[in-house]
């Protein structure tokens, strides 16, 4: 009996984490997103074995580039202006700049993951120095787009450890700096290796809160 | 080895990191499978920094590492090493080697360092690591231990077949740990963040200090060095291994029967190489709340520099952001629970709100006032030394603009924008222009 109730209030927990978070000024309808950038990836994915972790890196450069241009097009579909750049395809002197605004972007995700609530209250901002973003100045939103992702190195043992990815879209206003929308995905099946089209459902799916403010 | 002591010990533990860097000289054939991975992993691992644009490259900074380096060497390097010296943009205090020669320093660490001398121990420190084959040694013993607790874990949920593949996970929370690993894998990851073991870490430290006398380098200044990195001016919730404390603690034991400081060092060599690294973790410094660091590394800047007009804003720049605080921490914040709840306020606090909640107290309004004094005067008198430079009328449009002095703050901001007109920063301006015009408007 205990079991089960530690159980439920567990999946209740997991359930309300997976929800994603709205900033009450995109919920509101107050604020629109027309004209977004996706900025490239950072992933992080290991393979795991009977003999510990090692590290994919020439793997997960690839997963980067193709998970971004994934939540391009998916974004695509809801209408909005979108810019998507691989960083494979971001010119050495851009990296920069864009590494600044991602390092920022980690110190402020970091307190979100802490506590997601504060999302939906307009308490997390990157500052309104993401203005100052040369590539963004032609759009309204960024979207910073993160994920872990674990594959066995046996597919046999891997049933039992659950290879899996989680991933988050946040969405920050490109000249305020405020976090707009935090939004979780997770693939609990490691087909997501194989081609990073198996991970559209997912990210469909994590959109629905923002869908009317695309 | 307890009986020793002194230079004896030295010369015992240089002996032993002769010795197992004589066994570290093996053939490509005799490295194992696993070995010759990691090998390709940290290959993999710089092109990671790079394309992350983590890495600093300045000419002359590269070339000083080099140099000061160079002495430190052993005379043939081990198989698969062929030494290299990288600066990777990091405002957390750390360094690092890799089995092939790498050794990587965060521009944090350089900014806190001295002097050449200090330089070198980290350098004769990471040095020994590598010559030692410490984390091919790291990488075994990780692996074996791995393979005990999968085998554990592993009976633990054929043993609740009855659950779910996912509940079965929670029964083993090591595994879900592995989630949240570094790319490299947990022992990469372990052995940049935590080092490599109590035994190793004591073997390179003397091994170091012997590397630093043959090299005509102060060996006091290793001990030096770990005083500076255990005593930080501002608190991270992230643990690495130069961060903690128990450990350093630890090494600065192990080098207890060593000479101190003998001399004073000249630190000019070594702050002209490093300046550029210096300045640019200013800004990182900043963006990730260490704000008295960069308080710190300015103040250094600018005594160098004392009229250089950017050096002057950039100094005023860290007493703006540095608020409601001192440059220097008190004693209570000093202490373990002042550090621990440094701590907590970092993860719990946004850095509005904790400036909002030290403003509202008395020596917090004190410190801002104070801080807000200075950076005016720093400001004005940057634009005075150098009125082609723009940066220092942003400056005080933020200042004027954080103590309400709207019609300065527009008059700052628009001067600026008019001396700038290409600035990046052009339409973050114009919005905060936009928003002293229209209160109640995003800013």
């Amino acid at each position: 009996m205990k079991l089960q109730v530690a159980l439920l209030a567990l999946w209740g927990a997991v359930s309300v984490l997976g929800d994603g978070q709205v900033n009450a000024k995109l919920k509101n309808g107050n604020r629109q997103m027309k004209s977004i950038l996706v900025l490239p990836a950072e992933t992080t994915i290991t393979m795991f074995g009977f003999k510990g972790s090692q590290g994919l890196w020439p793997e997960n450069d690839k997963f980067e580039d193709d998970l971004t241009a994934l939540v391009g097009k998916t974004l695509t579909l809801h209408r909005a202006k979108i810019s998507a750049t691989p960083l494979a395809e971001v010119s050495a002197a851009n990296r920069q700049e864009l590494a600044e605004v991602q390092r920022k972007f980690d110190s402020v995700q970091a307190q979100i993951l802490r506590s997601r609530g504060g999302v939906r209250k307009g308490r997390y901002s990157l500052g309104d120095s993401v203005a100052g973003y040369a590539a963004a100045s032609s759009a309204d939103t960024l979207v910073f787009i993160r994920a872990k992702g674990r594959l066995p190195v046996n597919l046999k043992v891997g049933a039992f450890l659950m290879p899996e990815l989680d991933g988050q879209l946040t969405f920050v206003d490109a000249r305020t700096g405020e976090i707009l929308a935090f939004l979780e995905f997770i693939c609990d099946s490691h087909n997501w290796m194989k081609s990073v089209d198996q991970l559209v459902s997912h990210i469909q799916e994590s959109l629905i809160p923002v869908w009317t403010s695309l | 080895m307890k009986n020793l002591s002194g230079w004896n010990r030295v010369v015992f533990c240089a002996l032993i990191f002769a010795a197992r860097s004589h066994a570290q000289t093996r053939t490509g054939s005799s490295f194992t499978k696993p070995e010759l991975a990691l090998l390709t992993q940290c290959e993999a691992l710089e092109h990671r920094f790079d394309r992350r644009a983590l890495l600093f490259h300045d000419t002359m900074l590269d070339q000083h590492l080099a140099g000061a380096a160079t002495p430190l060497l052993p005379d043939l390097p081990p198989t698969h090493v062929h030494w290299r010296f990288l600066v990777l943009r990091d405002p957390l205090v750390n360094s690092f080697s890799l089995p092939d020669g790498t050794v990587y320093l965060s521009t944090g660490l350089l900014s806190l360092l001295e002097n050449d001398d200090q330089l070198a121990s980290v350098l004769a420190h990471e040095i020994a690591h590598v010559t030692n084959g410490d984390a091919f040694a790291f990488q075994r013993e990780y692996r074996k231990k791995e393979t005990v607790r999968s085998v554990t874990t592993l009976a633990a949920v054929a043993s609740s077949s009855v659950l779910g593949g996912g509940i079965a996970a929670l029964l083993a929370p090591d595994l879900l740990a592995e989630a949240i690993v570094a790319e490299g894998g947990r022992p990469i990851q372990l052995w940049i963040t935590s080092g490599y073991g109590d035994e190793a870490e004591h073997i390179a430290d003397q091994a170091a200090l012997g590397l630093l006398a043959r090299a005509g380098r102060d060996p006091g200044q290793l001990a030096r060095s770990l005083d500076l990195m255990n005593d930080p001016l501002d608190e991270l919730p992230v643990l690495t291994f130069a961060a903690d404390r128990a450990k350093l603690r630890q090494r600065l034991t192990g080098l207890q029967t060593q000479p101190a400081a003998s001399r004073a060092v000249d630190g000019k060599s070594y702050f002209a190489a490093a300046e550029n690294a210096i300045r640019e973790n200013i800004t990182m410094d900043i963006d990730s709340r260490r704000f008295r660091t960069a308080v710190a590394s300015a103040r250094r800047i600018q005594t160098a520099h004392p009229v250089d007009a950017r050096a002057l804003y950039v100094l005023g720049e860290a007493y703006r952001v540095l608020g409601p605080r001192t440059a220097e921490p008190s004693a209570e914040e000093r202490s373990p629970e002042g550090r621990r709840a440094a701590v907590k306020n970092f993860a719990s606090r946004t850095a509005e709100e904790e400036d909002k909640i030290l403003a509202a107290t008395p020596p917090g309004r004190a410190a801002r006032d104070s801080n807000w004094k200075k950076t005016e005067a720093l400001f004005q008198e940057a634009a005075h030394l150098d009125p082609q430079l723009a940066d220092p009328h942003r400056g005080l449009g933020v200042l004027y603009s954080e103590q309400n002095r709207i019609d300065e703050a527009r008059v700052q901001y628009r001067e600026y924008l008019e001396m700038s007109p290409t600035a990046p920063d052009r339409l973050q301006i114009e919005n905060r222009l936009a928003a002293l015009d229209h209160p109640g408007t995003a800013h």
